[in-house]
């Protein structure tokens, strides 16, 4: 009898481990085995992953890019019996979910297409596995070294301020101090970075910078501020109390500052790629020229889901994405527009200025990172101090 | 007694409690009254049995509602049986948005005792139907739903919500525009441009001239095309009638020479082929399967919601189309059709009814806020909760709900689809977060609302003052304006009828006159100064 009672006991405790077994070494293992049976590094053309892809299911990617829909289109024309399925969310949102699923053991997506602005993919997801990186063989040589680090980043964009090029013949300031000033109270329409990734680490990057701010305070009022090391804030203070806009999307910025026909248009912080609604009668220019600097650097990482079913669909469709080999691939056409700065050194970008030429501070992983819960704290402080 | 048999002992009795318990529960629960509910079958109420908010009605209510499906063909003649079979033991019946019956055959049910007034229970005492309508100000809400005999014979489903709700809104295929090099229009001149570029430029890139540079059905007001360009002339409103207010007096706007000029712009459309009428005659679901076609076929169309038509699982195509502003016509037109709030019945007690009062008080409940918000967005703290400092709506501004899971349109267990009496507010409809996808179909009606309000004329004649006109020959004289127009409109686009003749124009015009116009725009122009006064005083 008390044998037994022994064994249920054990058998209780084992099963209670099993439970939590998951979300520890038993996933790791599992995550190992996926790995190696995945061949991220096998030498295989399009041809062969076509060939196997065509055995495969949906491919699903997770995307915070609406072009992605684009991609997906010729991709499905150039290999006839693939399907994708893009899901299109908001990058912090996707990121919670996917780091959720993988403590479950459940990948979601087979890839995922998001801006790595909260640190959270360099410094958790990747060391964790919760996605991996695959870079085509043939052409790895190709890619910048700065766009192939820990994460594929595919493209380049930056975080800058936009005016309307029908109203002002020129950029109508040139530093950033000016948006604090009362002629443009209730007139700079920006995302939130309680909800944009993208514009968190836009405003992360004026708080680290903040000597540069302060010297450029100095600059333009002729005085200095009485605390410069705190300069960031106090440019986001002021932005909040004169009357700042939030808006849900970078295309609601666009809309407000570039949409045709407007009679008092805005200006705008948001991320340049959107200045391709230009394609479609909008008249959005950037400040370049901006004292300290001009914004933020924003890259968008494509990385493999770990666990992800359809692997060679996936890869297949990274290639496409990037260009093929010669970089001729129409998968990378979405991506080579005005505002954005391709990741491979064979092929020119459509826009006029070079990304060299534009002072574009790439944020710190680390401190978007580490900070997030403070810099929100603060945010919200100054956010309802200001009345919004 | 060992100490293991006590152990055993204790277990065995807390289970046999927690058994009695359970059972005790049930046999209250079938100790409380059943009331037996008529409601449209929804195809996306996944179980009613186990449904969040049909569970939460009883809970609060402490009635069993036992739900019957109402047939989906024949809806009419089907509930004419239902409310005078003898014995039918129902209590009560709900309508949906979708299914509902107008006030008028409503009132001919209470005439003929099938269904039972609520005067004495709205009268008893303090209601949330009296509170919805002490907050009310657009219009007497509680005389709007009064019967011509004085009786209020059905408890609201109303929507209040305005700045996310669009009338009709043109969605332009961006991927065609790109393809041209196009810029969106601004107005009919530019619509006209890029209608030839869609139509002869191949812009789906498949080799074939299969364009549809315009699809549009006139199976409902907002996706007939017509009106949507007609306002580009002047403010044209099909469900007024063609009747509009202009400082306080009601002006009818298909006599006017803003409305020809329209008539010429439209007919010089069909005449190069842009606008084609075989499209117009399609059903709602053949419209939708043209614009959802994946060979991108269609180059704009106009609806209220622009899931309305395409499909809300079709991202890919979803994301093709973008909202164009009202065009500005040549003489300087530029007008969006606003939305008036318009109570639809959404629940009436039966005369076979056993205990109306227990129904009234049920019905009642639905109107409450904290119904409401169940009814229209499902279970707090799961599917929604009340927005964070910083969240931003989707019509702009700050949000007062996040919506974490929507419902809407779509299969769930949470709500009933619209079903039954509802009050949807403003003060939350209105102020939604954004769910972070840009194919969110919410969050594109909001947008494209907030860029058509800047449109809206300055005053507004409420649809409800057609609708609830009762008098003599009012509605008959309604219907024959409404149908004379259509024709006429018909043939002055496909060119039937020459707009450019003055002769023609002035035969027109009379059609109308003769259709008894002066005597219809006086009564409605007395209905008008009634709401004026009484905005005065409420």
């Amino acid at each position: 009898m008390r044998k037994r009672v022994i064994c249920a006991v054990l058998a209780g405790v084992l099963l209670l481990a099993a439970g939590c077994a998951p979300q520890g070494a038993g996933a790791a293992r599992h995550n190992e085995q996926w790995l190696a049976g995945a061949g991220l590094d096998a030498q295989e053309t399009p041809e062969q992953l076509y060939r196997a892809a065509l055995d495969e299911d949906t491919l699903i990617i997770y995307s915070n890019s609406t072009r992605m829909l684009d991609v997906k289109k010729t991709f499905e024309a150039a290999y006839p019996g693939l399907v994708v399925e893009v899901t299109d969310m908001r990058g912090s949102d996707m990121l919670d979910l996917l780091i959720e699923a993988h403590g479950r053991g459940e990948p979601l997506c087979d890839l995922m297409v998001c801006a790595d602005n909260n640190g959270a993919i360099t410094r958790e997801m990747i060391p964790e596995g919760v996605v991996v990186k695959y870079v085509p063989w043939d052409i790895e040589d190709k890619l910048l070294p700065a766009n192939n680090q820990e994460d594929l980043a595919f493209f380049n964009e930056g975080t800058v301020l936009y005016y309307n090029s029908e109203k002002y013949r020129e950029p109508p300031v040139s530093n950033w101090w000016e948006l604090t000033e009362p002629r443009f109270y209730g007139k700079i329409v920006t995302s939130s970075p309680q909800k944009s990734l993208s514009m968190y680490a836009f405003f992360s990057t004026l708080i680290q910078n903040s000597e540069a701010m302060a010297e450029s305070y100095l600059e333009h009022f002729g005085e200095p501020l009485p605390h410069p090391e705190d300069a960031g804030w106090e440019f986001i203070d002021r932005l909040l109390k004169n009357g700042v806009v939030f808006v849900n999307s970078a295309e609601e910025i666009a809309n407000a500052v570039g949409a045709p026909d407007l009679e008092d248009p805005a200006l705008g912080i948001m991320i340049s790629s959107k200045v391709r609604m230009n394609d479609i009668g909008y008249a959005l220019a950037p400040h370049y020229e901006m004292e300290p600097f001009a914004g933020a650097l924003s890259t968008n990482s494509i990385m493999l889901v770990s666990g992800a079913e359809n692997v060679n669909a996936a890869k297949l469709f990274v290639r496409w994405l990037l260009g093929e080999a010669d970089g001729t691939g129409e998968g990378y056409h979405p991506y080579l527009q005005m505002g954005e700065w391709p990741a491979r050194t064979d092929i020119e970008s459509s826009e006029p200025v070079p990304l060299a030429q534009i002072d574009l501070r790439a944020p710190d992983k680390e401190y978007l990172y580490s900070n997030r819960e403070s810099f929100n704290q603060r945010w919200k402080e100054l956010l309802e101090a200001a009345g919004g | 007694m060992s100490k293991r048999a006590h152990a055993w002992a204790a277990a065995f009795f807390l289970l046999l409690a927690i058994a009695l318990a359970a059972c005790g529960a049930g046999a209250g629960a079938d100790s409380r009254q059943t009331v037996k509910i008529a409601v449209p079958n929804s195809k996306f109420i996944q179980n009613i049995e186990t449904n969040y908010y049909a569970r939460w009605l009883e809970e609060q209510s402490g009635l069993n509602i036992e739900f019957v499906f109402i047939s989906e063909t024949n809806t009419e003649e089907y509930l004419r049986l239902l409310f005078s079979s003898v014995g039918s033991e129902l209590d009560a019946v709900f309508f949906s948005p979708e299914l509902y019956l107008s006030h008028e055959v409503l009132q001919q049910y209470g005439e003929q005792g099938y269904i039972l007034p609520l005067n004495a229970y709205v009268e008893a005492g303090e209601t949330r139907l009296s509170e919805v309508f002490d907050g009310f100000h657009d219009y007497d809400l509680r005389a709007a739903m009064t019967a011509a005999d004085g009786k209020l014979y059905y408890m609201p489903s109303l929507n209040t919500a305005q700045l996310s709700q669009n009338r009709q809104v043109l969605w332009m295929n961006t991927d065609w525009v790109k393809a041209l090099g196009l810029s969106l229009p601004q107005t009919t001149e530019d619509f006209r441009e890029v209608l030839e570029a869609f139509q002869t430029g191949d812009p789906n890139r498949d080799g074939r001239k299969n364009e549809i540079p315009i699809a549009a059905s006139a199976a409902s007001d907002a996706t007939e095309i017509c009106t949507f360009l007609i306002n580009a002339f002047t403010y044209y409103d099909p469900q007024t009638s063609g009747l509009a207010v202009v400082d306080g007096r009601v002006v009818f706007t298909p006599a006017t020479d803003e409305y020809r000029a329209a008539m010429v712009y439209l007919n010089s459309l069909y005449a190069d082929g842009l606008l084609d009428f075989y499209n117009f005659d399609l059903s709602q679901s053949q419209f939708r399967q043209m614009v959802n076609d994946p060979r991108n076929m269609v180059g704009c169309f106009t609806s209220g919601s622009i899931t309305d038509v395409i499909y809300r699982s079709s991202t890919d195509v979803l994301s093709n189309y973008i909202h164009v502003p009202p065009l500005a016509g040549p003489s300087g037109g530029r007008y969006a059709q606003p939305t008036t709030a318009l109570p639809i019945p959404g629940g009436v007690i039966t005369a076979t009814c056993q205990n109306p009062q227990a129904v009234f008080r049920l019905m009642d409940l639905m109107l409450s806020e904290e119904a409401s918000l169940i009814a229209c967005y499902g279970e707090q703290g799961v599917d929604w909760d009340f927005a964070a400092t910083g969240d931003i709506a989707i019509t702009g501004g700050r949000a007062v709900l996040n919506v974490k899971t929507r419902l809407g349109n779509t299969l769930q267990n949470k709500h009933l689809d619209g079903i039954g009496p509802l009050v949807i507010r403003e003060e939350y409809a209105d102020y939604v977060n954004w769910s972070g996808m840009e194919a969110d179909n919410e969050y594109l009606n909001g947008r494209a609302a907030v860029s058509y309000q800047p449109y809206e004329p300055k005053e507004n004649l409420p649809l409800i003052l057609l609708e609830t006109e009762n008098s003599q020959g009012f509605q008959e004289t309604r219907r024959a304006i409404e149908a004379y127009g259509r024709e006429m409109l018909t043939a002055f686009v496909t060119g039937e009828k020459d707009a450019t003749s003055d002769a023609v124009w002035q035969q027109f015009v009379d059609g109308y006159e003769q259709l008894g116009l002066q005597g219809f725009i006086g009564t409605v122009q007395a209905a008008y100064d009634y709401l004026l006064e009484w905005r005065e005083t409420h």
